[in-house]
């Protein structure tokens, strides 16, 4: 009895929440999305190797998934500055690379501090928001 | 002689403990903030855009050139009127002077090629463009692609040169193409102006090598200066990196009026101006086939927030490029510092926590701010 409590809680524990290296098959280096709003799609984002510098320009890799097979019809990337309310001075360009898998080029974040990685992805006409924050020494 | 040792002793105490309490103005924050601001020089690239980029015979044609009042439509304005090597590259008015008085300050060459954008108002995404501006604005050189055909056409030196450098003459191909080479040429040129090392970057060098003595001979009164510029003056939100700029705009409280009934729209209208402009980095004069630098003009989004955002522009060599801001309405540092010290932030229209807030500095911290500065410059 207790080894089937004990095996059971690993199981829970072990299925509960995206771990780095289950989010949509990305790399564990990669960082998971949060999702907002109960949407069941998954996101995880690369930024490169090393954590954005203020004024340099980047580019982020991203895959995107659903566990229930959702179609992503269409993505948007930005990112924002929370705490003071404003925005990058330019729109990203995003391409598909292949199902799930995207590229956005023209990142660039012109101030240090938190900036949240906003992906949203509409699926049958309805928004689904997915967010990171970084932190830019 | 144990009184004489006793004094060397008690000597060697207090040099010892102020120099750790100068040590200590920095925090070890401030000071990773400090470290990311070099360091300088900063490697230099050939312009990908500009096929005459770091070319000997390009940059003294561009020197040429730069000094020739030909290429104005009077024939009496040459680029070095409000670039004045002897005066940091500008012209030391608060207001520059071309057919008749302009909006904004003239600002310097020194660096230039690390730019992002140009002009106060980023209305070019590549120097040799922003050379090409003044040449045919109306209100400064006043000349017109076929009169610098023209000119250059005229002058056996000017036209031979020419040749070298772009394998033809003055004029083949269309006026325009003419004038794009000459702003190369000049952007060749312009790209030589670049500052030597600092006080700043000899202490910032010192404090990523433990140098003591490098260190030491940074001055007290700038070292507090930099706890200021990297602690709660919060400076390197915006004068961040080895340039001291992150190469954007900012509204930085300075009045966009510039007349009653007239405003200066600052990066609002530059980026209109750059969206229609011919010699972008996406457009057909690059020389650059991959448009590696397109990025830029193809992602910039126009804001609302761009009304009355200027430019921020490199601290380095400020000593030399006074007076200060888009409209030159600050005549020294010390009047800068004030500025920033007692902004008005109901005028700024930005929500959220406040990305500038008056300092509130007394007069030695005023000071203090004002030496760090000077500490950017060369001697």
């Amino acid at each position: 009895m207790k080894r089937a409590v004990s095996i059971t809680a690993l199981l829970l524990v072990c299925s509960s929440g995206p771990g780095l290296a289950e989010t949509c098959g990305a790399p564990a280096d990669w960082l998971a999305l949060a999702p907002e709003g109960g949407t069941t799609f998954k996101a995880a984002l690369s930024v490169g190797s090393e954590t954005p510098k203020v004024g340099a320009p980047f580019d982020v890799e991203l895959k995107v998934c659903s566990p229930d097979n959702r179609t992503a019809d269409r993505l948007a990337v930005d990112a924002t500055m929370p705490a003071h309310k404003h925005g990058m001075n330019y729109q990203p360009q995003l391409t598909k690379a292949a199902e799930g898998h995207y590229k956005a080029t023209g990142f660039l974040f012109h101030m240090p501090g938190i900036w949240q990685i906003t992906v949203s992805v509409y699926s049958n006409g309805k928004p689904n928001h997915l967010s990171v924050d970084i932190d830019v020494p | 002689m144990r009184t004489a040792c006793l004094v060397l002793l008690i000597g060697v105490l207090a040099w010892a403990a102020q120099a750790q309490a100068d040590q200590d103005a920095l925090t070890q924050e401030q000071i990773n903030k400090l470290l990311q601001h070099g360091p300088w020089p900063l490697r230099v690239e050939a312009d990908p855009s500009n096929r005459v980029s770091g070319n000997p015979g390009a940059i003294e044609l561009g020197r040429t050139l730069f000094f020739d009042p030909k290429l104005s439509g009077s024939g009496n304005m040459a680029c070095s009127t409000c670039h004045h090597p002897g005066r940091g590259w500008t012209d030391k008015l608060p207001r520059a002077f071309g057919i008749k008085r302009l909006d904004r300050n003239t600002q310097s060459l020194f660096n230039v090629r690390f730019n992002r954008w140009f002009g106060w108002d980023g209305q070019n995404d590549n120097l040799w463009a922003q050379s090409i501006r003044p040449i045919i604005n109306p209100d400064e050189m006043h000349a017109t692609p076929k009169h610098v055909v023209q000119v250059l056409g005229k002058d056996q030196n000017i036209s031979g040169q020419y040749q070298d450098v772009f394998g033809a003459a003055p004029g083949e191909g269309t006026p325009e193409q003419t004038l794009a080479n000459v702003g190369k040429a000049l952007a060749a040129f312009q790209e030589t102006i670049v500052t030597a090392r600092t006080p700043f970057d000899a202490f910032r060098d010192g404090l990523a090598n433990n140098d003591r003595k490098a260190i030491a001979a940074y001055p007290a009164s700038a070292r507090r200066g930099a706890a200021l510029f990297f602690g709660r003056g919060n400076c390197t939100f915006c004068h961040t990196g080895p340039l001291f700029t992150n190469g954007e705009f900012q509204d930085a409280g300075v009045p966009y009026f510039i007349e009653p009934g007239r405003v200066d729209k600052g990066r609002f209208a530059g980026i209109a101006k750059l969206k229609s402009s011919a010699f972008t980095l996406a457009g057909k004069h690059t020389d650059d086939p991959a448009k590696t630098g397109a990025w830029k003009v193809r992602g910039v989004k126009p804001l609302h927030r761009n009304f009355g955002e200027f430019r921020v522009p490199s601290l380095r060599n400020l000593t030399k490029t006074a007076p200060y801001m888009h409209d030159g309405s600050l005549a020294t540092l010390e009047d800068v510092v004030r500025h920033y010290s007692q902004i008005d932030v109901e005028r700024l229209h930005a929500d959220g926590t406040r990305i500038l807030a008056p300092l509130h500095l007394n007069k030695n911290e005023t000071q203090d701010l004002v030496n760090f500065l000077e500490s950017l410059s060369t001697e």
